[in-house]
């Protein structure tokens, strides 16, 4: 680092240091906007994280195939259906087959509904990965006294391994009333649950056609329960989102705030001027004390964020990011004021100036 | 030694004349001034003496341009109205020149700051905070400032002008000091400095003209 850097660095430091006022009012001013804006981006990128995480845990990106009602005879294949599970933009999928009622020997007997699901079917509904043949809903197993993990005898079955959930989606409550059995995909399947990444595709009906190699009107996608089907990812609904671009603002804001203070210390400056200091050096004493200034001000504005962040690393470092942006931008805007300031100024203000 | 020679030098803002054809020796050991009616350029001749102000024709020679490597100022200025980095003490101030070219001020320089402003009867205020000085003050601050700087010439417009007769003559006394080294311009309207100069130029019109000489 040359001698007139170092001379610059030291004047910037000295002039924050020994005119306290005068730089508590501008780190407070950075404090202001720097803070709102990184908060704003916090707090907006974890909204949108909750919101999506919520959405998806009630399954958002859960489509429900099943074959078109004019198509009765486009029967989907179970195995096809297991396998899409393994494509890019596709989280798991599984296929769902309506079974015989299951009859337990209980007196009076009780029928349940009974499913044939498949592994991927289990993960699409949101249940706990399960070795266990059986899993049996919550509500039947109170009406039936089932305790959790216990063996289960079936009318007219083989003894399984049974698992009881209290409620074994999260995602749909119709299984809670309902046996299901995990076996592997065969044969055909009534419905196929495709559950997506966020960023799919939104048109999931030719999405799915095209995977499963059947006609587009051959099959009919449906959304889970309650859930608007395949809704905007938080990377959309974040690019749509106009206040990601406010350090746009604060940040020139910021640096016009930081000029007309600088015009009010001309004396200051032009006595800099007179006895020696090029434009380099008036811009680099300007970059220095701005830069002490939003560094000491980024203090409470990251701690900010990180409470407006609620536990959500990409939200914070959505928000450092946003702190970037707006440093480099009021520097950016700030040392060209400064050069246009000591360069092209008029030469009658140069002399108002001096004196 | 010539400290700065101005050649025919012409300045005008838009349609108005300020300086027409100056010519100006300024050498080390001479205090030089120039008085004229409010508006005729004194100013701006001292702004162009300076360096703070390209003329519009003519040229400009200053001997610091001559041996840039010791990175000598071609002038310290003295502005009427005293100056001085808010908050900084008055050691801090009058060593300005030398901070803005070295993080470290030699210890020699130091020294020589504190004779100086011994001389002008600041050196018990050296590590005060300046914002505190008197008018008088900062002004005989602003004239060792000038004398520090590493520079042959001083300009000083209206030095003395903002301050009571005492305090004028104290500053005028640091500022004539000034002359065993360095070349002094003076833009004045006091009479006071006037008779201490050893040339006298009257500016009108932007026309400059010798009214006295001391050889």
């Amino acid at each position: 680092m040359s001698a007139g850097m170092r001379a610059a660095i030291r004047e910037s430091l000295a002039n924050l240091i020994f005119t306290p006022r005068r730089s508590l009012v501008m780190i407070a001013l950075a404090v202001l906007l720097l803070g709102s804006t990184m908060v704003l981006e916090s707090s907006n990128v974890a909204a949108l994280l909750r919101d999506s995480a919520s959405r998806v845990a009630q399954g958002e990106y859960v489509a429900v195939v099943s074959s078109a009602a004019n198509e009765p005879t486009a029967k989907l294949k179970s195995d096809a259906c297991e396998l899409l599970g393994g494509l890019p933009g596709v989280r798991a999928s599984g296929s769902i087959k309506r079974a015989a009622h299951i009859v337990f020997s209980t007196s009076p007997s009780q029928r349940i509904a009974h499913f044939e699901v498949s592994p991927g079917a289990l993960q699409v509904l949101g249940s706990a990965p399960t070795e266990a043949e059986l899993v049996v809903g919550g509500a039947i197993a109170t009406d039936l006294g089932l305790l959790t993990s216990g063996i289960l005898g079936i009318a007219g079955a083989d003894t399984r391994k049974a698992l009881v959930l209290s409620e074994p989606s999260i995602r749909t409550g119709l299984v809670d009333y309902a046996v299901m059995s995990v076996t592997p995909p065969s044969g055909y399947t009534d419905v196929c649950l495709v559950e997506f990444e966020s960023t799919s595709p939104v048109d999931a009906t030719i999405f799915i056609s095209g995977l499963l190699q059947i006609p587009a009107d051959s099959v009919q996608v449906k959304s889970l329960e309650g859930i608007e089907q395949l809704g905007p990812s938080p990377a959309y609904a974040y690019e749509k989102n106009l206040a990601r671009l406010s350090w746009l603002i604060t940040a020139p804001a910021f640096a016009t705030l930081w000029l007309i203070l600088s015009r009010s210390r001309r004396s200051e400056l032009a006595l800099y001027k007179s006895f020696g200091a090029s434009p380099l050096f008036m811009a680099m004493m300007g970059i220095c004390e701005q830069a002490a200034t939003l560094t000491v001000a980024a203090l409470p504005c990251v701690g900010a964020s990180l409470v407006a962040a609620n536990g959500e690393p990409i939200a914070l470092a959505h928000a450092m990011r946003v702190m970037c942006l707006f440093t480099l931008a009021s520097l950016g805007i700030a040392t060209l004021g400064t050069f246009r300031h000591f360069l092209h100024r008029d030469r009658t203000e140069l002399l108002r100036g001096s004196e | 030694m010539s400290a700065a020679s101005l050649n025919a030098v012409a300045v005008s803002f838009g349609q108005t004349q300020v300086l027409d054809g100056v010519s100006l020796e300024l050498r080390t050991g001479t205090v030089t001034g120039v008085y004229g009616p409010s508006g005729s350029g004194k100013s701006t001749l001292l702004a162009v003496a300076s360096g703070r102000l390209k003329p519009t024709r003519g040229s400009i020679t200053w001997s610091a341009d001559s041996d840039r490597t010791r990175r000598q100022l071609r002038s310290a200025w003295i502005p009427q109205s005293p100056l001085v980095l808010p908050g900084r003490t008055v050691l801090d101030n009058v060593l300005l020149a030398h901070h803005i070219r070295h993080p470290q001020v030699a210890p020699a320089i130091v020294a020589d700051a504190l004779r100086h402003l011994d001389e002008v009867g600041l050196a018990p205020l050296a590590q005060r905070n300046a914002n505190v000085l008197s008018g008088g003050e900062m002004q005989r601050l602003a004239i060792v400032r000038a004398r520090l700087a590493p520079t042959p010439l001083i300009v000083a417009d209206e030095p003395t002008g903002a301050l009571d007769l005492r305090n004028s003559s104290n500053a005028l006394a640091a500022l004539i000091a000034a002359r065993r080294s360095q070349a002094i311009l003076i833009a004045t309207h006091d009479e006071t400095i006037a008779r201490w100069c050893d040339e006298l130029y009257y500016l009108e019109s932007g026309h400059l003209s010798l009214r006295r000489h001391t050889a």
